[in-house]
């Protein structure tokens, strides 16, 4: 009897160690997944210290180009960032508001470039001039002697969208609405809300037959070497929805390189030409039928039906 | 009964933790392509102002789909020709952006899917 049951105790202690093996197994592995969940946290659930392990801190040179107290940036035109990222020119939040204060267009500085991994933020600190921008410029920015409200518009040659040289003093005896874009603009709330705006008061001024014959718009390019007629005739057609009769009435045009500073300042425009970079004011001015300034708007934040209304005030017979 | 109450501890454990486990870590090439999408396409596709004429698309899961929102397969050389050249309203990066820059960030957009 005993020899019988002894390969059945056998069988039930082999049975209970494969049991025991799986089950092992499976804490085993259960553990490991544990252990490797832990080292990558969300950054809610790091700690301020841990946090402070997870910032790189990359050098960074440069040139501050300009400061923007309201957003606590600067822009700069940096060199190389070793193992981050080649030179160009961007803008950076500052950590301490403070050393904003200290800076100046133009300033070469050295400062910390802190790049959070946990959530890629990243930010300058430990700012130092190296060396201070030379007294009286503003990092290469073109000042104007803008025209002031009554003053007459003077005569330039531009080229439009379809290569057609035109003269500004052919649109004497219409509403000149005039504002300076580039077509690579960036910034949202520049170039491509100007015109957008534009797009806007053209349907508007179109809608109102009398209102439309009395007026013309001008986007004018502050990039004239990369804004061909060709590049301004395909940005012109993606604002009109693809219909190029629009060109008619909105005209995109370009200067010669050699004459834009000339007519910015003009215009009453800043602007500063990095490579491929334009930092530059946003102003858009409404010529009267005789060829004077009759109203300007700086920046961007106008409505579109605000100055058709003022447009419309001015041209006899139009509805409003 | 308790080796089966640990048992069912261990799995449920495992499926909890699996997703974050898996979780890639950005490498350097999409940890630069991070920040210069922050800087160059954000205020755009992930913050644009009311008022513009077309509202950017978003970009999360762009390479999910198997057209990008023009209708052209989502490819990488799709995605650095509209980077480059510009896109109707969205504008040319020629000459702002590097080769590598370019790359980077259709890494980081890859990491985003």
């Amino acid at each position: 009897m005993k020899s019988h049951e002894e390969p059945c105790s056998f069988q039930s202690a082999l049975d209970r160690s494969w049991r025991s093996t799986r089950l092992l197994t499976l804490i085993v592995t259960g553990f490991l997944m544990l252990c490797a969940a832990i080292p990558t946290p969300t950054a809610a659930q790091l700690t301020e210290s841990q946090q402070a392990a997870t910032v790189k801190r990359y050098p960074l040179r440069g040139k501050v180009l300009s400061i923007q107290l309201s957003k606590q940036q600067i822009t700069v035109q940096h060199e190389d960032i070793p193992g981050f990222m080649p030179g160009m020119t961007m803008p950076f939040h500052v950590k301490d508001a403070s050393a904003l204060k200290r800076l100046a267009p133009g300033d070469q500085i050295s400062a910390v470039l802190l790049v959070r991994t946990a959530d890629e933020s990243y930010e300058v600190d430990e700012i130092r001039v190296l060396r201070p921008a030379a007294a009286g410029t503003s990092g290469g920015a073109v000042q104007g002697h803008p025209l002031q409200l009554g003053d007459s518009l003077p005569d330039a040659v531009l080229t439009n969208q379809d290569n057609k040289s035109v003269h500004l003093s052919s649109y004497r005896g219409k509403l000149l609405l005039v504002t300076f874009i580039y077509t690579r603009c960036p910034m949202p709330t520049a170039c491509p809300m100007i015109t957008s705006h534009f797009a806007r008061v053209h349907a508007l001024l179109s809608a109102d037959a009398k209102l439309a014959a009395q007026s013309h718009l001008l986007s004018i390019t502050l990039d004239p070497t990369y804004d061909t007629p060709q590049v301004l005739r395909r940005f012109g057609l993606a604002y009109l929805h693809d219909h190029p009769e629009g060109f008619a009435h909105w005209e995109f045009l370009r200067s010669e390189p050699a004459e834009l500073q000339k007519l910015a300042s003009t215009f009453g425009l800043e602007y500063h030409q990095e490579d491929h970079q334009i930092l530059h004011t946003v102003r858009t001015l409404l010529i009267d039928k005789n060829g004077r300034v009759l109203r300007t708007w700086d920046g961007s934040s106008w409505k579109p039906q605000e100055i058709v209304d003022v447009m419309a005030s001015a041209a006899p017979g139009a509805k409003r | 009964m308790l080796k089966q109450n640990l048992a069912r501890i261990c799995l449920m454990t495992m499926l909890l933790f699996f997703p974050t486990a898996c979780k890639k870590q950005l490498g350097q090439d999409e940890l630069q392509g991070a920040a210069l999408y922050r800087t160059h396409c954000s205020a755009c596709h992930d913050d644009a102002p009311e008022g513009l004429l077309k509202t950017p698309p978003r970009l999360e899961g762009i390479f999910r789909h198997p057209n990008l929102p023009d209708g052209v397969p989502a490819t990488d050389d799709a995605v650095r020709s509209v980077i480059l050249q510009g896109l109707r309203t969205m504008p040319a990066f020629d000459g702002r952006l590097q080769e590598q820059e370019v790359r980077s960030i259709i890494a980081y957009l890859h990491s985003k899917n």
